[in-house]
């Protein structure tokens, strides 16, 4: 998984962040265990409330209460963040680890000028010269291409669209030259072509930098665009983890191949419907025994139901967490012309949905009865 | 697009195709203009603020000399045209004077308030836990405790004085202001750029006054205004309830009170009239100038 790069700047080893509510403990992210190396684009993917931002957050120190980190290490080059004092992880935050956010639309302090946010960041940390402070703010807004940055500094954030203002996160972000930038959902709210432009921005820091990039988002689309490896979450675990291309080409683990059947694409039929993943994610102050995504998952066994099963190699540098995986999938239970996709279907184990009414699966006029495939 | 030469200017004359962008303040002014009602208040205001000034230098008369005129003079008597009191003082001269008082408790108060108010609720908002439970423990206590009674306390122990009767006031109206800064801080703090000013780096202090605090400054001058105008109030009920400042300083609540019994006596009523109409003046100006500014910053009632 780091081959050919260095050692790995950040180390994330068994995190475990919990959220300690008044109807029980809500386990957010468990046993999250990844490396960032140098210069590396790592992107998390998953629905919402799979514990993406929550694992972003618990590398910063940021989970507030009712939340907090149970167990788990987190090495920045070497040093645990879960241990060290309040005023070292201040200046790592912003300084060493930067961070933007969903929407840059709140992201910025509506009473301050833009300029002057920038400066602030830079005037928290000791790593740029005061006197330097303000030409780099200039520099820098220049670099993530505002276009007329020497008037626009004295803009406020509402005077800038939602993309400038992304542009401007970034350039924050940038201002201390971290070694690592961790961008929660950056092109959520934008629309699709600011969206590539954002992307393109970050692809061209991360070459021209060397800026570590760890990418949180639902949307697969923008992991290609950036990602050269990537980890999947479900219900607060990882469940794949592999490059880009091994995620894209042969994804293992349902609950990925499920994410990619769902991706509205160019080149598809045009009276295709979008498959959406059936159910929804499970409660995590009581999730199911054994495997989370038994419930929704077409290809579960009787074994899903009782045995959590753990990361496995199944590629080089490629590991999944599934007791079938894709691979005996396709070979066994004809997941390659798999219209229904609904709990069971493919392996008819435990079906939840009594006889399987027509779903927004789409069994429009194709008339495969997914009952009839070959039973795992 | 002008030369990279001097940036902030040059680029700026190169022709915006923007609609001309009016910051909060500036808006906010506009809106104040538009209120005749605030506006007024804001002239009389001023005015009663030249007057404050003149008087610590001039007066007619010798607001404190007894038999400047002819005891009961009536308004209108040459020389005197608000009369003069039991003793013969000049009423036009303890009237300018009285105004010192009045606008000394309500602005220092309203000084003290925000310090102590901001900072605390700022604290607390953003702090939460142990320490907000703890605070809203002592703030239910100073609400238990009238103001009188401090006032009364202080009276005993210190003497009478106008410092005194500001820290009674002080003391039992900060409270309210720390309520509304830690409602605010406790919604503002939950916002997007908190968040992403932590994930910054960011000191607490910076981001309590440099984050927090510009963000809750519309309700907090809104809060003071309403602050003087009750300050003011309170001091001229002790004043007249005689736990004022000393005699024979003109403050307008003690001239009420001394124009009381005249008033009982069968005298003229005018004695009495004079201040009462002067702090009732100045209270709803101070009141027309809070509302004011309210709908001025307030921006759900913007039209």
């Amino acid at each position: 998984m780091t081959e050919s790069m260095s050692d790995p700047v950040l180390e994330v080893r068994g995190l475990s962040t919990s959220f300690f509510t008044d109807d029980g403990e809500v386990k957010a992210v468990r046993d999250v265990s990844f490396d960032l190396a140098a210069g590396e684009t790592l992107g998390i993917v998953g629905e919402s409330g799979c514990g993406k931002s929550v694992t972003a957050l618990s590398i910063l120190g940021l989970v507030s209460r009712p939340g907090r980190v149970v167990a788990g290490e987190i090495l920045f080059k070497g040093r645990d963040l879960l241990h060290i004092d309040r005023e070292e992880l201040r200046q790592i935050r912003g300084g060493d680890i930067a961070m933007i956010f969903q929407d840059p639309l709140s992201s910025l302090n509506p009473v301050h000028r833009i300029g002057a946010q920038i400066e602030e960041a830079m005037r928290a940390h000791d790593k740029i010269a005061p006197r330097e402070v303000r030409p780099r703010g200039l520099d820098l807004l220049r670099q993530v291409h505002v276009p007329d940055a020497a008037r626009r500094v004295r803009d406020y954030p509402h005077q800038f669209s939602g993309g400038m203002r992304q542009r401007v996160m970034i350039a924050m972000g940038l201002s201390n030259r971290p070694e690592i930038l961790i961008a929660d959902e950056p092109t959520t709210a934008l629309d699709v072509t600011v969206q590539a432009q954002i992307l393109q921005l970050l692809r061209d820091l991360n070459r021209d930098l060397g800026t570590s990039i760890i990418l949180i988002t639902h949307n697969l689309g923008v992991v290609a665009g950036l990602c050269k490896r990537v980890v999947v979450m479900y219900a607060g675990e990882i469940v794949e983890e592999g490059s880009t291309e091994q995620i894209f080409d042969s994804p293992q683990h349902p609950y990925t191949w499920s994410l990619l059947r769902s991706l509205p694409r160019v080149d598809a039929d045009r009276h295709e419907r979008l498959r959406s993943i059936e159910g929804l994610p499970p409660d995590l102050i009581a999730p199911p025994p054994g495997c989370k995504f038994n419930p929704r998952c077409p290809f579960r066994l009787e074994r899903c139901f009782s045995e959590d099963p753990e990361l496995m190699p199944v590629g080089d540098g490629h590991v999944a967490a599934c007791w079938v995986t894709m691979k005996r999938a396709y070979a066994e239970m004809g997941a390659g012309s798999l219209v229904d996709t609904g709990p069971g279907a493919a392996s008819g184990t435990r079906p939840l949905i009594e006889p399987e009414a027509p779903g927004p699966s789409g069994t429009d006029g194709h008339g495969l009865e997914p009952e009839t495939q070959d039973r795992g | 697009m002008a030369g990279p030469t001097t940036p902030w200017l040059v680029e700026y004359e190169g022709g915006t195709l923007a609609r001309q962008q009016v910051g909060l303040w500036r808006d906010g002014l506009r809106r104040l203009r538009r209120n005749r009602l605030a506006l007024a208040a804001v002239i009389y205001l001023g005015l009663l603020a030249c007057v404050c000034v003149v008087s610590l230098f001039w007066t007619p008369y010798n607001p404190n000399l007894v038999g400047a005129c002819p005891t009961y003079a009536l308004p209108g008597t040459p020389g005197h045209p608000l009369g003069c009191d039991d003793l013969g003082r000049d009423l036009l001269s303890r009237l300018m004077v009285g105004s010192q008082v009045s606008l000394a408790v309500g602005l220092i108060t309203a000084a003290i308030v925000v310090v102590l108010g901001v900072s605390v609720g700022l604290l607390i908002g953003y702090v939460r836990g142990v320490v907000d439970a703890a605070f809203a423990l002592v703030i239910n206590v100073f609400y238990g405790v009238p103001p009188l009674m401090i006032a009364i306390v202080l009276y005993v122990l210190l003497g009478p004085g106008l410092i005194n009767i500001i820290i009674a006031i002080a003391a039992s109206s900060w409270m309210d202001m720390a309520r509304l800064v830690r409602g605010q801080t406790m919604s503002i703090r939950e916002r997007e750029f908190i968040e992403a000013a932590r994930a910054g780096g960011a000191r607490t202090g910076k981001i309590l006054f440099g984050h927090i605090f510009p963000n809750a400054l519309g309700p907090i001058i809104v809060q003071t205004t309403y602050v003087v105008p009750a300050a003011i109030l309170t001091s001229a009920f002790f004043s007249f309830l005689g736990f004022g400042v000393p005699a024979p300083q003109a403050d307008w609540g003690g001239m009420a009170s001394e124009g009381f019994s005249p008033l009982l006596a069968g005298f003229d009523p005018y004695i009495l009239l004079w201040p009462a109409i002067a702090l009732s003046v100045t209270l709803l100006a101070f009141n027309f100038f809070g509302d004011g500014l309210r709908d001025a910053f307030d921006p759900r009632q913007r039209r």
